[in-house]
């Protein structure tokens, strides 16, 4: 979103038509930003043979998936029915990454019978999917580094107690498995964590995998994930792709031909690729003075955009009626009767009732983690593509609250 | 649900389904009210339907 004389734009529309046309709350999202996200990263990754794998967990309607595989991203889903999402948007079984985390052994299995990458976090997991399967069907291992990260590497998701992955302490174990059913691992996940700004702690991570990776034979790829940080306020540490690129694959490189065949190099963004993209854009319903606050409240929430209120996230806002306007200071809340604070202490370009606001940054994690607390509807969804606003998906109804609900006759 | 010799429960009737959410793709469990001795459905478990019913298909 740009201001442009005077008038914040998205593709040239003015965004508080589209607000018009659509009504509030809605969440936008720019096409051009999504695909421009995607080419940045296969630019700075040109010299590996890289697949993108587009973690669909943060922003999962139909029109979005396609819109990435048109422009060569495949996909990364965590649970079977995203993998049903993805299928649906016109993805391959084998252009999909499945990596389902503490869910049922049967999805694995569906997962097989579909055709789709699996990606396996767990030792009884693997064993079941061994003694099942044996050599029969190639698996991804998703390891976790963290007892390896030691002091220096300042990833939060780094510590012992994470549930996600097979340890590297357990590569003996992995091994036997591996051994008992002559499984054939294809590919390595390296559980990093997310927004990791600095590519030497990429690269620190990678060259412990690269060490773990000569245990197995018959490597295809090694999927690095993400965690690639993107600015949600102006001075916030972002990763510089192209310096983590040109450091990765030189390594990645290395790697290679000590282990003597080329792999292919996967990476799964998510929060990189759509975050940026997308505003919820939300009206004005009152503007409240305590004696020591200004309350601006508007008609969404946690409900809507729960990231704020469950991680402390930052989220720029904007008042898009008033772009010229005196700054003053408000504290931003959503209408859920709990505390629901969406920025607080903002400097805001003076608001009143009725101004449209837009909450910055929301494409990745807002709709995804939406909910109807409060029995409040989710929102419309939006995609502005070639230069035209589309609904991609219609605001709920009450009928969405009801459905569902069986009459017991009481 | 009581365990012998306590009257606490596991307290998830409030702010449980009324708060949940299809993050992950993931489907929102059924509810069921146990009356008169009688174990009754009166929410279905959703399913991809719940999920795609209100996308709209555009040309991309």
């Amino acid at each position: 979103m740009e201001l442009i004389n005077g008038s914040y734009t998205i593709q040239n529309i003015r965004a508080l038509d589209i607000c018009a046309q659509f009504g509030t709350p809605v969440y936008v999202y720019d096409a051009e930003k999504i695909i421009g996200q995607l080419k940045n990263l296969k630019a700075a990754f040109s010299d590996a043979d890289l697949k993108v794998k587009y973690a669909a967990k943060a922003l999962t309607n139909l029109s979005i998936l396609k819109l990435l595989r048109k422009h060569g991203a495949g996909i990364d889903v965590v649970s079977i029915q995203e993998a049903q999402l993805a299928l649906k948007a016109g993805y391959t079984p084998a252009e999909i990454m499945f990596t389902p985390n503490c869910a049922e052994y049967d999805e694995l299995k569906e997962g097989a019978r579909q055709g789709f990458m699996l990606n396996i976090d767990n030792l009884p997991h693997l064993k079941r999917f061994g003694e099942q399967f044996g050599n029969a069907y190639p698996v991804c291992l998703r390891l976790n580094p963290h007892i390896m990260a030691g002091g220096n590497l300042k990833i939060s998701t780094g510590h012992s107690n994470s549930k996600f992955g097979i340890s590297v302490y357990q590569i003996p174990h992995v091994m036997e498995i591996v051994d008992q059913y002559k499984m054939n691992i294809t590919g390595l996940h390296i559980h990093t964590g997310s927004e990791i700004s600095e590519a030497d702690v990429f690269i620190k991570m990678a060259e412990i995998f690269f060490s773990v990776a000569h245990e197995f034979n018959d490597l295809k790829f090694i999927d690095f994930g993400s965690g690639f940080k993107v600015a949600y306020q102006d001075g916030d540490a972002v990763t510089n792709v192209y310096d983590l690129g040109l450091k990765l694959t030189k390594a990645f490189r290395e790697f290679c031909e000590q282990y003597g065949r080329k792999l292919e190099l996967w990476i799964e963004p998510g929060k990189y690729i759509v975050s940026e993209a997308g505003n919820l854009f939300v009206k004005t319903t009152v503007v409240k003075s305590t004696p020591s606050v200004t309350f601006v409240g508007v008609n969404s929430g946690l409900n809507h955009l729960i990231r704020p209120m469950m991680y402390d996230a930052y989220h720029a806002i904007t008042n898009i009626s008033n772009p010229a306007g005196p700054q003053k200071t408000y504290t931003v809340v959503g209408y859920i009767c709990e505390t629901d604070t969406l920025g607080a202490d903002r400097k805001i370009n003076e608001v009143t009732e009725g101004d449209i606001l837009a909450i910055r940054n929301a494409g990745a994690y807002g709709f995804s983690m939406a909910s109807n607390y409060n029995s409040r509807l989710r929102p419309a969804e939006v995609l502005v593509i070639n230069g035209e606003a589309k609904l991609i998906r219609e605001r709920e109804t009450l009928d969405d609250l009801l459905k569902g609900q069986v009459d017991i006759g009481l | 649900m009581l365990e012998k010799n306590s009257n606490k429960g596991r307290d998830a009737g409030a702010y449980g389904f009324s708060m949940a959410s299809n993050y992950n793709s993931r489907l929102r469990p059924a509810e069921v009210l146990v009356i008169n001795g009688e174990a009754k459905l009166i929410r279905e478990r959703e399913t991809l339907d719940d999920l795609t019913r209100n996308q709209v298909d555009v040309n991309i």
